[in-house]
């Protein structure tokens, strides 16, 4: 679906006398995020629009001349970095100290600009903790802390400065980690985490958000279920013990909610039924034992110290890791070791893969981390980049990206983005990336576009978004759906156009019976179809129409 | 009248290595440094490790568990601590270390000289460092050296004892006034 595909309608448009206006999504009604439009000056006559956009990861977005069917460099060509962005969090590292979170923006044009908020207790007082567990929500930074001090904080842009504790289990064991995620059951999001309790259970509770109540969670409707031993994970490996919830992937399309002990054994939750998970529903469960350069793969136990996981919901981990990460746009794991780093191509960690994988063949490879440093948490960012962090009394943030997705043995370029003061943690998800998409909402006004003339039909519109990345990627996890109506007038039903806009780099001509005439208005609506997305959260989305 | 005397020879040289050993973290540290520590905006390319070498480099050692028992006041702090070792980079950064858990030891890591680890117990309530600076990773010559309470307080180890091994399970003993 490369450039506009004129279908039926391409002769009669033809024949039209062609107006341009160009639309690029600039109304935010209801997502809260803040929209910027460019009126650019028209193209040369022929010329076609190529502007060049910088988005808020400080990529260039370069866009290529499109012309419209029929017409001839239409329009005007309206960038800007506030399109669609399918996750809570933009490109974004969110750093844990004992006592401090950092969010640092993924923009090097912009000096990787950072927010602080200091940990407090229910009185504001400073309030450090160790053992920290996060996951991005919508809300927020979810931050679960260890112990007898443990429980839930939250940093969000609604508390500037201070990260506060939302909630505190009665039962948290002092040696227990907290895991937390956040997920959807239905249109319902909740918050959710996992710890071993001082009874010796191992438990999941889940709250729902509401943003109308205090701290966004609505605790009146906490649901909780306590399942068996600490002692007792998959496969018979039994050495969950306290530390039940050392780390955590959450697969969000099958639901399942998986936790690891220190390299010990796994368990896990489905989040919608809180029911217990077996190692069968580990959908990689069978890679067990194959080799992948210096790991030896085990998805039940001995596993790494922290867990992750692909797009397809199976678990990336090995015997003897720390962390893994899968990075969804140059689909390669990267796992770090203690001193190393290992880029491996993702089917080596799927049930289908090969039945090894080795350097030789360029499946996988092990890099010198020696100009780096001891890399160990690691979290794709959803764009191809990868953060990394070097722990210490100065936490060192770097990015990473793999320099040939087709050619490992080229490597990893790093960036050092920051010196954070205090040890990191964190050991799960830390950029967002597998969070689902939160909806979204978007109002076009036609009226309020240069180029428009109030009163004329709209012959069409056409639709298409640009991937940030560069490249040309496919739309995974996200519906779009689109209903143009003349404002005052009757909205019909939302027309879902996700097979339509599957691909980026290309415009789709909409059916002018639904969009075109007499209307002035498009509402688009990106959800979540209930899984992890991979789209890349700072792709500009644009519309064309012509009158 | 030579016996005594060898013996308190042999004392003094006992309690100087003792002595330098605790003080050893702060010349061995900038020992042999390997690593480059970037600055902000500056870039590295990682590559890989030459396939003949990796065996060199990256042992097939077992994950090995660490359980330490940490005595204050003569009582034992935690019954036992064996969740995790983080270890950490000192807090002069000027010089880089490996981190590594103690839990998982694997030989050839540790080359820089020291490291230092932050022992999280499983009741939160002291955190310690232990530095080894031998650099071989021979846990047996592992130093808890500082202790460090809730309130932020250091407190010096005043009975260094090294931490032995039975089994691929080690075990450390610590003494803290």
């Amino acid at each position: 679906m490369r450039g506009l595909k004129p279908n039926g309608q391409q002769t009669h448009l033809r024949a039209s006398l062609w107006t341009g206006l160009i639309l690029l999504l600039s109304g935010c009604s209801e997502s809260g995020y803040t929209a910027v439009s460019k009126s650019n000056k028209p193209p040369a006559k022929k010329k076609a629009a190529t502007p060049e956009s910088v988005n808020a990861a400080g990529l260039p977005v370069e866009r290529g001349a499109k012309v419209f069917p029929g017409g001839e460099n239409v329009g005007i060509t309206f960038a800007g970095d506030t399109a669609l962005q399918s996750a809570a969090s933009e490109a974004e590292a969110w750093i844990v100290t004992a006592g401090e979170v950092t969010r640092i923006k993924l923009d090097e044009a912009a000096g990787w600009p950072q927010t602080k908020w200091q940990m407090v207790d229910d009185n504001g007082n400073p309030s450090s903790s160790s053992g920290h567990r996060t996951y991005v929500s919508e809300l927020g930074l979810l931050i679960g802390r260890t112990g007898s001090n443990g429980g839930i904080w939250l940093a969000s842009d609604k508390n500037p400065g201070k990260a506060i504790p939302i909630f505190k289990p009665t039962d948290q064991r002092g040696d227990s980690r907290l895991s937390v995620t956040s997920f959807k059951v239905g249109s319902q999001p909740y918050i959710g985490f996992a710890y071993g309790t001082t009874g010796g259970q191992k438990k999941f509770v889940r709250i729902p958000i509401d943003k109308s109540k205090p701290n966004g969670i609505d605790i009146a409707r906490k649901e909780e279920k306590t399942f068996g031993n600490l002692n007792q994970g998959f496969g018979g490996f039994n050495a969950v013990g306290g530390v039940a919830a050392y780390g955590s992937f959450m697969d969000q399309k099958s639901k399942a909610f998986f936790l690891g002990a220190n390299r010990g054994g796994m368990w896990g939750v489905n989040v919608e039924k809180l029911t217990e998970l077996s190692s069968q529903d580990v959908p990689n469960v069978s890679v067990s034992g194959r080799k992948v350069c210096n790991y030896t793969l085990s998805t039940t136990g001995n596993i790494a110290y922290a867990l992750s996981g692909d797009l397809n919901g199976n678990v990336v981990t090995a015997s003897g890791g720390y962390t893994f990460t899968h990075d969804p746009v140059n689909n390669v794991v990267i796992g770090t070791n203690s001193g190393s780093v290992t880029v491996a191509k993702a089917e080596c960690f799927a049930a289908n893969g090969p039945a090894e994988c080795t350097q030789q063949n360029n499946q996988c490879a092990v890099l010198n981390p020696a100009g780096a440093g001891s890399i160990e948490p690691v979290s794709a960012v959803g764009d191809g980049r990868v953060v990394g962090i070097v722990r210490g009394a100065t936490s060192q943030v770097f990015v990473m990206s793999v320099n040939d997705k087709d050619d490992i043995s080229k490597g990893l370029t790093v960036k050092k983005v920051a010196d954070i003061p205090g040890n990191a943690y964190m050991y799960n998800d830390f950029t967002g990336l597998t969070l689902y998409a939160p909806d979204q909402i978007r109002v076009i006004e036609f009226s309020k576009l240069k180029g428009y003339q109030p009163g004329k039909p709209l012959r069409y519109v056409a639709a298409g978004w640009t991937a940030a990345t560069k490249k040309t990627e496919d739309l995974r996890g996200l519906k779009i759906e689109l209903v143009c109506y003349k404002k005052g007038g009757q909205k019909g039903p939302y027309i879902d156009q996700t097979k339509q806009l599957t691909t980026s780099a290309s415009l789709f001509v909409l059916d002018p019976k639904v969009c075109g005439g007499d209307i002035d208005t498009l509402e688009v609506k990106v959800s979540s179809d209930g899984s992890t997305n991979n789209f890349s959260r700072l792709s500009l989305f644009e519309m064309r129409g012509a009158q | 009248m030579k016996k005594p005397l060898i013996k308190l020879a042999l004392g003094i040289t006992a309690s100087a290595i003792m002595l330098s050993s605790v003080f050893l973290h702060q010349s061995c540290g900038r020992r042999q440094p390997n690593l480059v520590r970037l600055k902000v905006g500056e870039s590295v390319v990682l590559t890989p490790i030459p396939v003949q070498n990796l065996s060199d480099s990256l042992p097939e050692t077992p994950p090995r568990k660490l359980l330490l028992h940490f005595m204050s006041g003569g009582k034992e702090v935690t019954p036992e601590s064996n969740a995790e070792i983080h270890f950490f980079a000192e807090p002069d950064d000027e010089v880089p270390y490996y981190i590594l858990r103690a839990n998982e030891f694997r030989s050839k890591h540790l080359t820089t000289g020291c490291a230092s680890s932050d022992v999280s117990l499983l009741d939160n309530a002291v955190e310690a460092d232990v530095l080894i600076c031998d650099g071989s990773l021979d846990v047996s010559k592992a130093k808890l050296l500082r202790l460090k309470n809730p309130d932020g307080k250091m407190k010096m180890a005043t009975n260094v004892m090294p931490i032995s091994s039975e089994n691929d399970l080690f075990y450390g003993a610590v003494m803290f006034y």
